[in-house]
């Protein structure tokens, strides 16, 4: 994926340092309702992290590497 | 055997006594085919607690007990007290030994018929503003001086010790201490493992760029130092060696020592959002949790406090809504939440509805949440 295919409007958290980043997916994904999404970009350690967390039920994680340290993430509630 | 090693170096407040001891006091009284032995090191303000008349009621009946307190008599000195100010006639008296080598003392029964590679201490206070910097100092040298490798692990505030160019006119210089320990280290061929949390870092202006490597590079901390993610921070809080802090309690279960098990008990203790204690704590919390680390946490005192009401963050307040936080990890795997029922109850307060799974419990519920996971070797509790 290049990063001309980011979506417009995708939050970009590659500012956040690993354990905040868990925890404002942790709070944004509580109030999430099944189907709706959450799509951002990450740091390449973000990503590594949160595939672990949010890799199963209710949610689905899927990433697009964009660069060596960038990823676009979604985060789905199943 | 059941070991217990306690380290207060804050003021001991009479609510504390009022949990802490029957706490204690459960390791007895549940564990009466081991035995149990309590020691407690008392150092900073946590020595004016032997010196209220109230808290003494409370320390004589402790007293009865198979415990053992060590008095920092350097510190004690400092604020005027000597064992001549404590009455002969109170039981607490045969129980206490005035030692002025109070670190060497500490460290020598952490290792004790244990072996340990290191010994760890996590500072959460910055330095100068707070004695409990050289209380590390003077650990860590303890540490290093019985041969084991100690360990340095720089968490909100505590991050300041860190940093370059540090020039005390009255007081010790922590920078320079800590420069001249890691190089006692090196010229040992021994690694030096000082970190600081990458996060804590960032928000106070350590981190100048973040190389492609995710690597951290700062010019204003010290060389010794490395800035790191907290992933690996709690790697090594949640290894098999003591994991000491300012307030800590480390619970050897001493029939249990082939284990490589442990357990990580944090006490939110403070109030929800003045100071970052609450959501430091929250967040050590869940990065062990993440690293397959049994995490539990405990809202005691003022920390109960964050279980009440309903907090109301807007997006300009710029602060994480500490309870949205706890809502959203109730149900992980490694972490569990409780609330101290004695610290409730002296609020008046009612938790929010929103944590009914959240248990309240009384302190000997905790002794026993611990006595009962036989196949721990060490359970750390952490005061934040």
């Amino acid at each position: 994926m290049s990063k001309s295919e980011i979506p417009q409007g995708t939050v970009d958290y590659t500012s956040l340092t690993c354990t905040n980043l868990m925890i404002k997916m942790k709070v944004l994904t509580q109030k999430m309702e099944t189907g709706q999404s959450l799509k951002f970009l990450t740091t390449k350690e973000g990503n590594s992290n949160l595939s672990g967390a949010f890799n199963k039920y209710p949610y689905k994680y899927e990433s697009k590497q964009i660069e060596p340290n960038l990823f676009f993430a979604t985060i789905i509630r199943v | 055997m059941v070991e217990i090693i306690g380290l207060f170096t804050e003021k001991i407040s009479y609510e504390r006594i009022q949990w802490l001891f029957p706490f204690l006091k459960s390791f007895f009284l549940f564990n009466k085919v081991n035995k149990t032995n309590i020691q407690m090191y008392l150092t900073g303000s946590a020595l004016y607690s032997l010196f209220n008349y109230d808290s003494l009621l409370n320390w004589d009946d402790l007293a009865n007990e198979e415990i053992l307190i060590r008095v920092d008599q350097n510190e004690a000195r400092k604020i005027g007290f000597s064992c001549d100010t404590i009455s002969e006639s109170l039981k607490i008296s045969n129980k206490i030994i005035w030692t002025n080598i109070f670190w060497d003392d500490l460290v020598k029964e952490l290792i004790k018929e244990k072996r340990f590679d290191s010994i760890g201490y996590l500072q959460l206070e910055s330095p100068y503003q707070n004695r409990t910097s050289v209380y590390a100092i003077q650990l860590l040298n303890a540490i290093y001086n019985s041969g084991i490798r100690p360990e340095l692990y720089l968490y909100l505030d505590g991050l300041h010790m860190g940093l370059k160019n540090q020039n005390p006119s009255e007081f010790e210089n922590i920078g320079n201490s800590i420069e001249t320990l890691a190089q006692n280290l090196m010229s040992k061929n021994t690694s030096v493992h000082f970190f600081a949390c990458s996060r804590c870092a960032t928000s106070r202006g350590y981190v100048k760029e973040i190389d492609s490597e995710g690597n951290f590079k700062s010019d204003c901390m010290i060389d010794p130092i490395q800035i790191i993610n907290l992933k690996k921070i709690i790697e090594c809080v949640g290894a098999v060696s003591p994991a000491l802090s300012s307030n800590c309690i480390n619970i050897f279960n001493l029939n249990n020592k082939k284990s490589n098990k442990t357990n990580l008990f944090i006490f939110i203790t403070h109030f929800p959002y003045d100071l970052e204690y609450t959501f430091g704590a929250i967040s050590f919390a869940i990065a062990s949790m993440n690293q397959g680390i049994r995490t539990t946490v405990i809202f005691i005192e003022d920390g109960v406090l964050a279980l009440g009401s309903d907090h109301h963050i807007i997006e300009s307040d710029k602060i994480f809504n500490i309870q949205d936080i706890i809502e959203s990890t109730l149900h992980e795997e490694n972490l569990r939440y409780y609330a101290l029922e004695e610290s409730i109850n002296n609020r008046q307060i009612k938790i929010n509805p929103k944590f009914k799974e959240i248990s309240c419990v009384k302190s000997n519920t905790i002794a026993n949440f611990i006595l009962t996971d036989e196949d721990k070797f060490l359970h750390k509790i952490i005061f934040f």
